[in-house]
């Protein structure tokens, strides 16, 4: 343990409410402009350290009629008042508490902290906090076993040591990543998901519309600006496959996908067209239409739909016993998927071949190529998570009833881009993504939610969410949708609103024992390196360029 | 207690505290007093100015906020707040003379037998062990105990305490600021250094600001005097 004394003093608390936080009024020798919203501090109780965060800094004067005539900044008056008559308050959000005994002793780990139950007696002191601090709450990835419960993620604003996730509790729920559009979502996304990979006993299924995760991406900003990042294949040659709907794409691109996906239109039910009717702007009785085709000619109900002509559909209605004119609306709103090039009439059924990666343990990216309009994503990532979805409700079954922890499937994590089109408040009830959410952590299935529009998710997901990374967010709607269901909320808020647009994130829920804010890590040659134990042997990630 | 100030710690002061310093000193090394305490309570004490027969007029007063300090067990430190000078007998009114201030002695030699100068000063703090204790002392000082300029030595041991303020700023309700700032003044004047003086200037002005509590403009007014 770090003997009070020697770490910087900041301040003393002043006031304090257990619902609104803590206030600290700051020594006038340390400067306001040193604190930071986010910054880490501690305060030290009469029994117990209380590790805090700042989240908002405010400049006082008393009596007010200092502010009525104030003096200039160089003033002898302004030296004067400095400190006592004008004064910086500090508001902190204790995040979890120590026992000083526990943190007497020094082998104290996170282990020890409690969640906050009381806040600290009046005039306690309050320090920055230490490196020890942050490494011991944290968590340290170690870097040579095989898994790593902690993944390195980046390091708080100030210091320079590594804030870890919980990757043990990060796969127990649902995850988000949340940012407006150019913070570096995507960055912290391949960050997470190559820390899932090195480090957890988990398998990825990637729904890769922006073709960014599998190979190669460019970097918008950084030392490494108009340079290439590697993507999860070329980190991981053998534990992850790239699929890609899109080949001509791929080519186009110079990558090489490891399965053309071939999608038969024998795999499309009616469940895969039904959350497609705002997109496809499906007529309302289209449902009852699918279904009417679907029982009459099973898995052949869409090639046979799409393969009568015009004319003769007013023969197939009432074929099927459905009225023409939707049967007519339906053909003409589906007509589309013909021209689909990864859909095929006949043959291979490359959903099953991606089903096996999946229980072979590969980690599978899905790339869309240049096939990334709305529908094709839509369907493609309804159609594949259903059929997971089937898959894991039918593992966990047999494990339920064989009880051998052979059975037990390896947890999946789905991750989804622009999640707010699958997990709005209307398709969330229709689509399979919302039942993942809400209950598919039973059955060892969680999503890892990408998305710049979290203010679009349906709240009953977003409650649900277990880790939330937050980069930079300005809409009011979006900050307090991701904030839903987070304790001390309203303080958070100004956190989220400080935050650079690039390389910083709020780390706060399941996978965390405290909110962070950190600035994220590199996604360099160091952090390739600190990949490499798990990296098979034979094959050099050069090989692959 | 020391006789006197040495020259060295205020070489730049030319106020009248100074000069009457060096007379004290040069006149008579083993300390004169400058006056004689003729009335005492711990409130105030009024004191009449020792006559000065080699060099007219015929008392120096120690300036108005001036630091004082009065013997006795223990010694008092005061602060001056009024100079009166008024004929010796109540009974005869001074008259117009209508001379020069320096044809005046020479024409008039018995004048300094008939005028009379007192001072009063606030008490503010007495002498003890290690420095002063600071507030009105537990004794007023003994009647016809004698009044020195407060010695510039032992200037340092009295700031470090600034409680005598609170006093000062009650007392100088009835002068105005004027009181406070021409102590503070009189103070800084024998500050051994400039950065001390920077300092003593900063650490009056939080104190003040302090005691002032909710009047900043006066707070405001005596700091702006106090640094020009």
């Amino acid at each position: 343990m770090t003997p009070p004394n020697t770490r910087k003093r900041l301040g003393t608390i002043t006031h304090g409410s257990l619902l609104e936080g803590l206030e600290m009024r700051l020594l006038p020798e340390v400067s306001v402009e040193e604190l930071r919203a986010g910054k880490f501090v501690v305060v030290e109780g009469d029994t117990h350290r209380f590790f805090s965060m700042i989240t908002d800094v405010t400049l006082s004067a008393e009596p007010p009629d200092i502010l009525r005539s104030p003096p200039a900044k160089h003033q002898l008056l302004a030296r004067v008042l400095h400190g006592e008559q004008t004064y910086a308050t500090v508001s902190l959000r204790p995040m979890l508490m120590l026992d000083h005994r526990d943190a007497a002793q020094p082998d104290w780990s996170e282990e020890h902290l409690q969640p906050v139950k009381t806040i600290p007696v009046h005039f306690s002191e309050v320090t920055e906090a230490t490196e020890q601090d942050v490494a011991k709450i944290f968590g340290r990835e170690e870097r040579d076993a095989l898994h790593s419960r902690f993944f390195h993620m980046g390091t708080p604003l100030d210091m320079d040591t590594p804030v870890c996730i919980n990757l043990e509790r990060f796969i127990e729920r649902s995850n988000g990543i949340f940012g407006k559009t150019g913070t570096g979502k995507s960055f912290f996304t391949r960050l997470v998901l190559a820390g899932l990979i090195r480090n957890a006993k988990v398998v990825n299924f990637i729904f890769d519309v922006h073709n960014e995760y599998g190979w190669g991406s460019r970097r918008e900003a950084g030392a490494g600006k108009k340079q290439f990042a590697k993507g999860l294949k070329q980190l991981f040659p053998d534990r992850v496959v790239v699929a890609t709907l899109d080949p001509e794409s791929a080519k186009t691109r110079d990558v090489k996908p490891d399965l053309d996906v071939r999608i038969p239109f024998s795999s499309i039910e009616p469940e895969d067209i039904v959350p497609l009717a705002a997109e496809l702007n499906l007529p309302p009785a289209a449902p009852e239409s699918c279904y009417c085709l679907y029982n009459r000619y099973r898995k052949e109900w869409l090639s046979k739909l799409l393969h009568y002509e015009q004319q003769e559909l007013k023969e197939l209605a009432t074929e099927v016993g459905a009225h023409p004119e939707s049967i007519s609306a339906l053909y003409r709103k589906l007509i589309r998927l013909r021209n689909l090039p990864f859909m095929s009439e006949k043959g291979k059924d490359d959903i099953r071949k991606l089903i096996d990666y999946i229980q072979e343990g590969k980690h599978v990216v899905l790339e869309f190529g240049r096939q990334s309009s709305l529908v094709v994503y839509l369907l493609v990532s309804n159609l594949l998570t259903r059929r997971i979805h089937e898959l894991y409700v039918g593992k966990t079954e047999k494990y339920l009833a064989t009880q051998d922890l052979k059975d037990e499937p390896t947890p999946l994590i789905i991750t989804l881009e622009e999640a707010h089109r699958f997990l709005n408040p209307v398709a969330a009830r229709q689509t399979i993504f919302g039942t993942i959410a809400r209950e598919m952590r039973k059955y060892y299935v969680n999503l890892l939610i990408v998305d710049q529009r979290p203010s679009g998710i349906d709240d009953e997901v977003l409650s649900q969410i277990g880790t939330r990374m937050v980069a930079l967010l300005n809409d009011e709607k979006d900050i307090a949708a991701v904030l839903t269901g987070v304790p001390g909320a309203p303080s958070l808020r100004s956190v989220l609103a400080g935050l650079d647009s690039r390389q910083q994130a709020l780390v706060l829920g399941h996978a965390t024992p405290m909110p962070v804010v950190i600035r994220t890590r590199n996604y360099d040659e160091v952090f390739y390196e600190s990949l490499a134990p798990m990296k098979s042997a034979g094959a050099s990630v050069e090989d692959f360029y | 207690m020391s006789s006197g100030v040495s020259k060295e710690t205020a070489p730049d002061a030319k106020s009248c505290y100074k000069l009457c310093e060096q007379e004290s000193v040069s006149s008579d090394a083993s300390r004169k007093p400058i006056a004689e305490v003729i009335q005492s309570s711990t409130q105030r004490v009024v004191a009449q100015c020792t006559q000065r027969k080699d060099r007219p007029p015929i008392a120096l007063p120690p300036p108005f906020g001036s630091l004082v300090l009065i013997e006795g067990e223990p010694e008092t430190v005061g602060v001056v707040c009024s100079i009166t000078t008024s004929g010796y007998d109540p009974a005869r009114r001074p008259t117009a003379l209508e001379l020069p201030l320096n044809k005046l002695y020479e024409e008039y030699p018995e004048l300094p037998e008939l005028l009379v100068t007192e001072i009063e000063a606030i008490p503010i703090a007495c002498a003890a062990e290690a420095g002063f204790i600071q507030g009105t002392p537990p004794t007023p000082p003994p009647l016809h105990a004698g009044v020195h300029p407060f010695p510039a030595s032992r200037l340092g041991a009295l700031v470090d305490d600034l409680h005598f303020l609170r006093l000062i700023y009650d007392a100088s309700t009835a002068t105005g600021e004027e009181l406070l700032v021409q102590t503070l003044r009189q103070m800084f004047l024998q500050a051994p250094s400039l950065q001390t003086r920077q300092e003593w200037l900063l650490r009056v002005g939080k104190e003040l600001a302090r005691v002032s509590k909710e009047d900043y403009d006066r707070l405001r007014y005596i700091l702006e005097r106090l640094e020009r």
